[in-house]
């Protein structure tokens, strides 16, 4: 029997308080050949009423259908395709990541740096100037995957230009949402 | 002599010297129900350090209405006592109005740390010390009060609907203690969307704490809320249901 592939780790810190992971989405499929994550954000300053509501309907939509099936570059595709023409706010920030035998993609809207975990420490990966590396909101054109063989084993995107470097991953991951 | 005495009116009086008549006709008034508010007020007047003694010192009638007399002279008796010590005094006086001492105190002076211990003998302790501060500072007066270690006047707070107490308690209270306060709200008809509210703290995976919220509802009414905000938690809605 095969196991279903494990999607890639990854999440999204939250801002400022007094409500720092309104309008936050965070979710995976595992599949036996393939995996995809989310994490994200939408509506942020509305108030955690809207961004609440805004978060479900993101949430729906990216599940709406259910497992994408393909290779770890189309399933990120149909996503993305899953939000074409949705009214979505214009501060949407987020993150795809997927796996299948062959390794690992990631796409992005509204990520300012992504940092990786080493040996539970957080080191910057990803930086500007990048092309996965965009303004936040509902992407014009379907944005393109950067395709790997591995990633670290956390990826952590900030949406805000925060600095994690030399962070502990355990300290950080509550600030995205993400317990136990 | 006393009627006028009550009306305000001591013209003549030695207060010092006269001192026990004028106890004697306060502790009559507030026998029959009379006012003493204006007999205080001109004493306080004419000679705070009498009016210190009458409704401070240590033979003072241990009587709300007149405490509530000396509240409205406040500022004539805190420049003859220390503030800690007259509020004090007058709290051990007639607790069961410790909640409009601490409001006065508070007026007079706001952010004062004393405050907060004087609070600490109230029935929900710091109940209105944290109403005070939360006027200035809402989001941080339910933080400063857990730190005074008056965590159940926040929790009360909370169950009002109010958010940065809610968030308080999401921060750095026992789980148990945010679960109370939501439970609380809940039953008491509190209608904000503490859904989202919790959300915005904890992140998107809420169902496990409102699921736990929606175990302790005993009324169909707040059952029924905690239904209409759970439009995006399947287990919760399960649940109630």
């Amino acid at each position: 029997m095969q196991l279903p592939i494990p999607p890639p780790n990854i999440a999204l810190v939250g801002g400022l308080p007094p409500w720092p992971l309104v309008g936050h989405v965070r979710g995976s499929w595992s599949g036996d050949t393939v995996s995809v994550a989310w994490a994200g954000a939408v509506c942020t300053t509305q108030g955690p009423e809207a961004g609440w509501r805004m978060s479900r309907t993101l949430e729906r939509l990216l599940q709406r259908g259910g497992p994408a099936s393909g290779d770890r570059r189309r399933v990120l595709s149909v996503l993305w395709a899953r939000l074409d023409g949705e009214a979505l706010a214009d501060d949407l920030v987020l993150l795809l990541a997927s796996r299948d035998e062959h390794g690992v993609a990631l796409s992005a809207v509204g990520c300012t740096r992504l940092f990786g975990s080493r040996e539970g420490v957080l080191l910057p990966w990803l930086h500007p100037p990048h092309p996965m590396l965009t303004p936040p909101g509902p992407p014009v054109e379907r944005p393109g995957a950067l395709a790997l063989d591995a990633v670290p084993d956390w990826l952590i995107a900030v949406a805000d230009g925060t600095d994690l470097e030399g962070l502990a991953l355990e300290a950080v991951l509550p600030q995205c949402g993400v317990y136990g | 002599m006393s009627q006028s005495w009550l009306n305000g009116d001591l013209g003549g009086v030695e207060p010092r010297a006269e001192l026990d008549l004028l106890r004697a006709a306060v502790v009559e008034a507030l026998h029959v129900g009379d006012s003493v508010q204006a007999l205080v007020q001109s004493l306080a007047a004419l000679d705070p350090v009498a009016c210190a003694e009458l409704v401070a010192g240590p033979r003072a009638p241990a009587h709300p209405d007149l405490v509530r007399a000396a509240l409205g002279s406040a500022h004539a008796l805190e420049t003859v006592l220390p503030p800690t010590g007259l509020y004090r005094r007058l709290a051990d006086l007639a607790p069961s109005i410790l909640g409009e001492i601490v409001r006065k105190a508070g007026e007079r002076h706001p952010g004062a740390a004393w405050i907060w211990r004087l609070s600490g003998a109230e029935s929900v302790p710091g109940q209105t010390a944290l109403m005070l501060a939360s006027e200035d500072e809402p989001e941080r007066a339910p933080y400063i009060a857990m730190e005074h270690g008056y965590r159940k006047a926040v929790v009360h707070r909370a169950a009002l609907g109010d958010a940065p107490s809610l968030r308080a308690l999401y921060d750095k209270a026992p789980r148990e203690s945010l679960l109370s306060a939501l439970e609380m709200a809940l039953h008491g008809g509190v209608t904000a969307d503490v859904v989202a509210w919790v959300a915005a703290w904890h992140g998107p995976d809420v169902e496990p704490i409102f699921r736990a919220v929606a175990r302790r509802l005993t009324t169909p009414a707040a059952r029924e809320q905690l239904l209409r905000l759970s439009w995006a938690l399947p287990l919760t809605a399960q649940e109630l249901t």
